[in-house]
């Protein structure tokens, strides 16, 4: 394997370090693996977006493009996937944000196992953390089962699990840890003076909020925007969690990609659909990234805060 | 060290006890005791059985479990060659070709893997590559949602590697084939080992929307059943 890995690295291009004479520039290594990529992953995009502007008889044509943008259904599920989206990532930061401020400046036993568990969370696939949400919360779960036998069997449960909060609720779940991660990193390397200063603030009698506030908050403001704009992403793009909370009423738009080209087979209208999504996502992506490598490039240090994001990334699935 | 008084610290650890016990320990805990719950109609399953688990080792499952291993293999081997090399590359080439590379690298999971498939569905059920229906598209599906993950691994591997040893080696005389051979890829080795596990797990674990790729056109319109 390791063999067929062998691109040749160059040697940085230094004036009279030429000793053969096939020296290859050090950028076209590059070339054979983006040309994979763009085979195989820029290509397929650029199918979608072929079969978006066609008709049902091959035809260039505009029709699809007008007839879903201006549907109900496409707006409602830009909005939905919008609400969903936001509504996660907000309650991941404020979650995750308590979880690791807790594990990095509470110590208690076990602080460690629990920093494990979190992680753990995060090797699951997410399909898996909503079956166990239905097992626990659904309408035949324990929580149910629970009130059946406390309250009678006449109580029920409300069925949130199927509405957009229980999707929600359940996204929370799974992409706090992203949160978590890059956070306990960035508290981990907290300076030692802010310490200093938070705890002498402490004893002053400012209170806890208020020295994480002034002191512990713009610290590790990056780390916090890194991992809430990479739960955004996520959970912009979020297809299995929707599908798998049964929710029928939840249309997001990866789910409306979903329906409208697998099920219903009607491919121009869902390749329209995805092509919104890419443009979406790619705009949100490429804030990420560009976000990132300006904000670490005012560091000494190579790339931190795009280094946070990626271990995250790396965590992710 | 932010809270001094016990009560304070006491009251927030309880609230950090629920948080956990609600949003961690909870659900691994169901997919655990799900795995081996006989019947679970109360709030705790009433028997315990290891049939599921001997269920997933009969020859149906395990024939199943064998083409998901064969895929996840044959996947994770294609993404971390990919990503090895691209990642390599990457960090030898000047500033904006590196940040074009690792940015195209990540593509597919910037964008949602319903697209992805759907762009792969579309692209590859018609000349000149024709792969709908076949095992290869459900592999290269893998492997492209999988590739970001290698291309990070591996790229956090060379960040991390001591430039010392490839400019003593330089130093000495040899070439570039026999720096990358005889000490920068074994440099590697552990990330290009946590690449290809990672590669393998997520491939069987994560990717389960991939499989859908899978159904060629002909079997689909005749209204071929969809997973």
């Amino acid at each position: 394997m390791t063999t067929l890995t062998a691109p040749a690295p160059p040697q940085p291009p230094a004036p009279g370090a030429e000793r053969g004479p096939l020296r290859i520039p050090a950028a076209a290594w590059v070339v054979p693996p983006l040309l994979l990529i763009l085979g195989f992953v820029g290509w397929p995009m650029v199918t979608v977006l072929g079969e978006s502007v066609r008709d049902q008889n091959g035809a260039l044509s505009l029709s699809s493009w007008s007839t879903v943008l201006t549907s109900g259904e496409f707006r409602n599920a830009l909005l939905r996937t919008a609400q969903i989206a936001v509504g996660s990532t907000i309650g991941a930061l404020i979650l995750g944000s308590f979880l690791a401020l807790v594990l990095a400046f509470v110590p208690f036993p076990g602080a460690g196992l629990v920093a494990r568990l979190i992680d753990t969370v995060l090797a699951l696939p997410s399909f898996l953390i909503t079956l166990a949400f239905t097992f626990l919360y659904g309408s035949a779960g324990v929580l149910q089962a629970v009130i059946t036998s406390v309250a009678g069997p006449g109580a029920t449960l409300p069925p949130i699990l199927t509405s957009p909060l229980g999707v929600i609720l359940a996204e929370i779940t799974f992409f706090t840890p992203f949160v978590v991660r890059p956070l306990l990193a960035a508290l981990s390397v907290l300076p030692r003076e802010q310490l200093e200063v938070a705890a002498s603030l402490g004893s002053l009698g400012a209170g806890p909020l208020r020295v994480l506030r002034t002191v512990v908050f713009p610290e590790v403001l990056p780390a916090l925007a890194a991992g809430g704009s990479l739960v955004l992403l996520l959970t912009l793009n979020e297809f299995g969690i929707v599908l798998f909370t049964g929710a029928k009423d939840v249309t997001t738009l990866p789910v409306l990609i979903y329906t409208r080209g697998v099920v219903s087979l009607d491919l121009p209208s869902a390749a329209v659909v995805a092509t919104a999504q890419v443009v979406l996502s790619l705009a949100l992506y490429s804030a990420y990234r560009f976000g990132f490598g300006r904000l670490s490039s005012r560091d000494a240090t190579p790339e931190p805060q795009e280094g946070a994001g990626n271990a995250a990334l790396v965590a992710h699935q | 060290m932010l809270l001094w008084s016990r009560t304070s610290k006491a009251i927030v650890l309880a609230v950090f006890a629920v948080l956990v016990a609600v949003v961690v320990v909870a659900p691994l805990a169901t997919v655990l005791l799900a795995a081996v719950a006989g019947r679970w109609t109360g709030a705790l399953p009433s028997e315990l059985t290891g049939e599921h688990l001997a269920d997933a080792v009969n020859p149906d499952g395990m024939a199943s479990l064998l083409v998901s291993v064969q895929t996840a293999l044959l996947a994770g081997i294609a993404s971390v060659v990919i990503g090895t090399w691209a990642a390599v590359a990457a960090h030898d080439a000047p500033g904006p070709v590196r940040r074009l590379t690792l940015g195209l690298c990540h593509l597919p999971i910037a964008v949602p893997s319903v697209v992805v498939g759907l762009g792969l569905l579309i692209a590859f059920n018609r000349p000149p590559l024709l792969l709908g229906g076949t095992q290869w598209i459900v592999i290269l599906a893998h492997a492209v949602l999988v590739l970001a993950f290698t291309v990070s691994t591996v790229t956090a591997g060379l960040d991390r590697l001591d430039p010392a040893y490839e400019q003593a080696a330089r130093s000495l005389g040899a070439s570039e084939a026999r720096v990358l051979l005889r000490v920068r890829l074994p440099l590697l080795l552990p990330s290009l080992a946590a690449a290809a596990g990672l590669a393998v797990a997520l491939s069987m674990g994560r990717c389960p929307w991939a499989n859908w790729a899978r159904r060629s056109w002909s079997t689909r319109r005749a209204g071929g059943p969809c997973r």
